[in-house]
């Protein structure tokens, strides 16, 4: 069902005028869609002071805490956050900061290295983006468990699944996916499921430098690609013997 | 039982549905005059009228509001507390200074205080209670007999103290202002959001539960009728106080609508956080919370 077709030009139409990357498939004039974390908000500086504390205390309230003395605020302050999200825990708001942290700092590496475009064929931007994106996981890596078993409690799927959509949304559009219909689903869908095996395959990789990881998304991503292939080989094989078999009944019948 | 001032105040029933055109009568005031309900009084006087309308409450004023709001109005304190969720956190460097603004019968005082106690073991925080009316605090400094705070180590004070100036408070001494159906009694709000901003600390939190404005035209048309003619009637039935009640309905008819009071928080300096404000039943009431950064 992937349309794996050659690139009609090896720098990708995503690299606007502007400089930036907007999504076609928004208006051009959501360009606020790029800003995944709004640095002025109060909410987000306490949260991007909290991320520096994950290493040592894990995906933790406590995090938190510090951050709002750090910044040196009274305890008062943390009334926001349990007034912004209406039944989130701070431990969840606290991963959910960091998902989409992460998937902020995707976009400015995509955006700050212009050797990305370079890579030749989409399987393999695919394949450096979701490399890059688990190496972003490396320095909480022993902590990792914890922000996974509060994304898969049953009340949290929902926001879990919406930031592992966008991720794959956004490393299938930084890969300049040109798949237009039933596809754009089956991929965002296959590079969800492979984001989320290959960080649970990162969790007991001890190899250095996390290389088995590696190699791991380079085996799934290529076996989604052939997969892709071979389902568009298969149709087109489909459509042409049905055509011929139309072909041949309409010149059987003309003969009489 | 009514104070002589009151007796300025017309009784209009269930006719007040159709007065909507009055709020621009009102609100088409020069800078000496304000609201009094739906009457335009001189702003001098409000202060007094208002003191007129609660003193007369007072004893009677729990009773009430649990009649008119079917007990609801102790799930939105409840809940106002909870989504506060304030308290000292373990490991803090200092205990929080709470100031609770027109908090005269205590409730949301000492909701603080236990929720702050049960959750986070927190027995050192300090509870300022302001009240402009000397009998509501009266209440509330008998109640206060009767807690676990009474205990001598001067956690809980009283004082009397207009909102809108709070001159016994001093620049940046407190971490939570909270003011609980109170704000819409000040003869300038603005005034009373501009002194929460002085007297809070940075990273200070502002709180406030109001009445508001119901969007829905079908649960507001509902709303209207059952404030109009029932508040007063059982304002007169129970507490013998038509008037005081009359002016309860209509006060909150004239308190500005959700948007526009989070554009005065921000006005005073606060920074709103997300969409700034929750509305608790359809918007009868909304919480309204703001930082001073």
């Amino acid at each position: 069902m992937f349309r794996t077709s050659t690139l009609r030009s090896v720098l990708p139409r995503i690299k606007l005028s502007s400089g930036g990357l907007y999504r076609s498939y928004h208006s051009q004039d959501h360009l606020g869609s790029n800003n995944i974390i709004n640095k002025n908000s109060v909410e987000s500086r306490v949260f991007t002071k909290a991320l520096e504390f994950i290493p040592e205390k894990g995906f933790t309230k406590e995090c938190i805490y510090k951050a709002v003395r750090e910044l040196q605020y009274s305890d008062s302050l943390l009334s926001i956050f349990s007034n912004s999200t209406v039944g989130i825990s701070l431990e969840f708001q606290l991963v959910l900061f960091w998902l989409k942290y992460q998937r902020q700092r995707l976009l400015t590496y995509v955006e700050s290295n212009p050797s990305f475009f370079e890579i030749s064929g989409e399987e393999n931007r695919v394949t450096h983006l979701i490399q890059k994106r688990l190496e972003f996981n490396e320095p909480v890596i022993g902590k990792l468990s914890g922000a996974i078993s509060q994304l898969i409690i049953p009340y949290h799927v929902d926001k879990s699944l919406e930031e592992l959509h966008n991720l794959s949304d956004d490393v299938a559009f930084y890969s300049n996916d040109q798949s237009n219909d039933f596809s754009w689903y089956s991929k965002r869908f296959g590079l969800s499921t492979i984001y989320a095996s290959s960080e649970v395959y990162m969790l007991q990789d001890n190899s250095p430098k996390f290389r088995s990881t590696h190699s791991f998304v380079e085996e799934k991503v290529s076996n989604m690609y052939q997969l892709g292939e071979a389902y568009n080989s298969f149709e087109e094989w489909t459509l042409f013997n049905a055509m011929s078999t139309v072909n041949l009944i309409k010149s059987q019948w003309h003969r009489g | 039982m009514l104070p002589h001032l009151l007796s300025g105040v017309k009784t209009r029933g269930i006719r007040g549905i159709k007065h909507l055109g009055l709020r621009c009568l009102s609100n088409n005031s020069n800078h000496d005059t304000t609201h009094f309900g739906f009457k335009t009084v001189d702003k001098n006087d409000k202060e007094k009228l208002v003191k007129g309308v609660f003193s007369s409450v007072a004893s009677k004023y729990d009773l009430m509001n649990d009649t008119m709001s079917f007990g609801v109005h102790r799930l939105w304190k409840h809940h106002f507390i909870n989504r506060l969720d304030a308290g000292m956190r373990p490991g803090a460097s200092r205990p929080l200074d709470f100031l609770d603004v027109a908090g005269g019968t205590g409730d949301i005082a000492f909701g603080l205080l236990d929720h702050a106690e049960t959750k986070y073991n927190d027995r050192l925080s300090t509870m300022t209670v302001a009240d402009i009316n000397s009998d509501m605090l009266t209440e509330g400094e008998a109640r206060f007999q009767n807690t676990r705070w009474n205990d001598g180590s001067d956690r809980v004070k009283f004082m009397v103290q207009n909102g809108e100036t709070l001159e016994q408070i001093p620049d940046n001494s407190k971490d939570v202002y909270t003011i609980a159906f109170g704000i819409r009694n000040f003869t300038d709000i603005q005034a009373g959001l501009d002194q929460a901003y002085r007297v809070l600390r940075p990273g200070g939190i502002f709180a406030c539960l109001e009445f508001s404005h119901v969007d829905n035209p079908l649960i507001n048309y509902a709303y209207q009728a059952y404030s109009f003619s029932m508040l007063p009637l059982m304002g007169q039935l129970i507490a013998n106080d038509r008037d005081s009640y009359q002016y309860l309905v209509e006060s909150i008819r004239n308190f500005p609508p959700q948007e526009e009071f989070k554009g005065m928080i921000e006005k005073a300096g606060f920074f709103v956080p997300d969409n700034g404000y929750e509305n608790l039943t359809f918007g009868v009431a909304a919480i309204h919370i703001g930082v001073k950064l």
